[in-house]
Formats: C-alpha cells, sequence, structure tokens
C-alpha cells in the first residue's frame, strides 16, 4: 500500500505544460458557435426562439383547421345544410338541346 | 486561502458563463498544466494527449453552469478530464486480457527506490505500459476507483481489472529495478 501511496503522490498533482496550439483549437471550436453555456443569456434566448417557433407553427394549424370548420359552419348557416351537395349534384343544362327544342316549338 | 480561491474561481466561472473570453483563457491557464498532466497519464501518445485536453476543455466550457459549487471546482474538473480519457480508451478499444494475476511482494528497496526517481520518470514508465494496464492502472492507483467501477467503466471482468492492474504495477516495479541498475 505504502508503493501505491508513493506513485499517486509522485503523479496525482503532476503538472505538464500543454503545447502552445492547445488553447488556439479550444478557442476556435468555441468560436464556432457550437459550445454555448447553458445559463449564458444566448442559449436562453436561443430555447425561448425554439418556444416561440414551435407555438407558432402550432397556432398556424390550428387557426387553418379551425378557419376551414368556421367556414363549412358559416356555409352551412346560411345557405342551409347539404348546399354544397345540392350544387355539385345539379344536373348540367344541354344548351343545344334546349335550342333544338325551342327551335322545333316554332 | 481555500476560500480566496473558491472566489477567485467563482469570478472566473461567472465570466465563462457570459462567454467572456478574457474568463475562458483565465481558466485555462490555469488548470491546463494540472489537466494535461491527467491527459498524459492515460494518453496513449502526444496526439492522444492533445485530443483529451481540448476534449476536456470544451466539455468544461459546455457544462460549467452544472458545476453547483458544493465541491472543489478542480475535482470536478478532474473527474470530467478522467472520463473523457476513458471515452478516447473505449474508442481505441485496447484492452489487453491477461490470464494469469500474480500480486508480487515489494519490499522496502523498491519503495526507497522510488523516492529517488522524479514524479516525470515515473511518469514516462507509466506511458509506456500498454493501454489497457496503463488505464486500469491510472484508475485504480491514482484516482481511487474500486475495481468494480473500473470493470464497468471499461467494460471488463472485475478480475480482469485485478489481473490488468497487478501486471501494470509488475512492469512498473521491473522498470524502476532496471532504471535503479542503470
Amino acid at each position: 500500500m505504502e508503493w501505491n501511496k508513493k506513485v499517486k503522490d509522485h503523479l496525482q498533482q503532476l503538472e505538464v505544460a500543454p503545447p502552445d496550439e492547445c488553447w488556439s483549437n479550444i478557442q476556435s471550436e468555441l468560436q464556432k458557435g457550437k459550445i454555448i453555456p447553458l445559463s449564458s443569456p444566448y442559449a436562453k434566448a436561443i430555447s425561448w426562439l425554439k418556444y416561440s417557433a414551435a407555438a407558432v407553427v402550432t397556432g398556424l394549424i390550428m387557426f387553418t383547421f379551425i378557419n376551414q370548420s368556421f367556414r363549412n359552419n358559416l356555409q352551412n348557416a346560411v345557405m342551409g345544410p347539404g348546399t354544397k351537395a345540392a350544387i355539385v349534384d345539379t344536373t348540367p343544362v344541354n344548351k343545344v338541346d334546349s335550342i333544338a327544342t325551342n327551335d322545333s316549338t316554332r | 486561502m481555500a476560500s480566496n480561491q473558491f472566489l477567485e474561481d467563482y469570478d472566473i466561472i461567472r465570466g465563462c458563463l457570459q462567454n467572456n473570453a478574457a474568463m475562458q483563457k483565465m481558466l485555462y491557464d490555469k488548470y491546463a498544466a494540472k489537466m494535461y498532466g491527467i491527459a498524459v497519464r492515460y494518453a496513449h501518445d502526444p496526439e492522444d494527449a492533445k485530443d483529451i485536453l481540448q476534449d476536456g476543455f470544451v466539455k468544461v466550457f459546455q457544462n460549467l453552469s452544472k458545476f453547483k459549487g458544493t465541491g472543489a471546482f478542480e475535482g470536478w474538473m478532474r473527474r470530467i478530464f478522467v472520463n473523457t480519457a476513458i471515452e478516447h480508451y473505449r474508442k481505441k478499444n485496447n484492452t489487453y486480457e491477461i490470464q494469469e494475476s500474480h500480486e508480487e511482494q515489494i519490499n522496502y528497496r523498491e519503495i526507497t527506490a522510488l523516492d529517488k526517481l522524479a514524479a516525470v520518470e515515473i511518469l514516462n514508465m507509466v506511458k509506456s505500459l500498454p493501454n489497457g494496464y496503463r488505464t486500469v492502472f491510472n484508475l485504480f492507483a491514482i484516482e481511487g476507483y474500486s475495481h468494480k467501477e473500473i470493470a464497468d467503466l471499461l467494460n471488463i471482468s472485475e478480475g480482469t481489472s485485478k489481473s490488468q492492474y497487478a501486471r501494470a504495477k509488475a512492469l512498473l516495479q521491473e522498470k524502476i529495478k532496471n532504471h535503479e541498475k542503470n
């Protein structure tokens, strides 16, 4: 155990000067913008932006959905239910036939 | 003295959290040599040591807000660097399995031989150990992890951790003896 302790004493607090380029490499990593401390104002702003964007997207989806059903409801209320179906089911008037009929009556 | 140290660290940390580049440099200057000492002990080669130092500091800056100030800041940093070194070791995945385990008796002469050696000489001997031996030796003898914890960290069995440590120790003692003879 004494041997272990001696090795530990020798090595645990050992200081070795790092190569000069290490700091510049770390600095360039930090400047890439990848590293933002979690509690920094920028990080807070980014998370607020994310939440705001999510809220806006959700709002737009909801508005489109509600708007669609609102329009349908309004249409039904004004023109009565089944209006749309009635318009679609209307048989087209054959103008040629009607003219011909008119001519034949003369 | 300790409270002054804490106050100083506290100011530097606060500056770093505001992305103050001067404070980041100050933190680096204060702890780089100590952390590089850890990196060199675990690293396979100088390039590996540089990578451990750089990755470790990036993690420190990234996770500074998680430091609660309940313990020593240096201890918190040390744990980050040891974990970074273990991650590097895992990436390389160099584990040397040993079949035999033998704990050698250490006599008084070997302890005094150790006294005569400079820390850098011991460091060089530790660095010359095979990767697996060196990592287990560092974790057990220097950092004070148990064999169970080392086994979990390195994804090896407890028996392997014990045998790797025993072999690392035997190799180191052999190197010290040879050094003494020369």
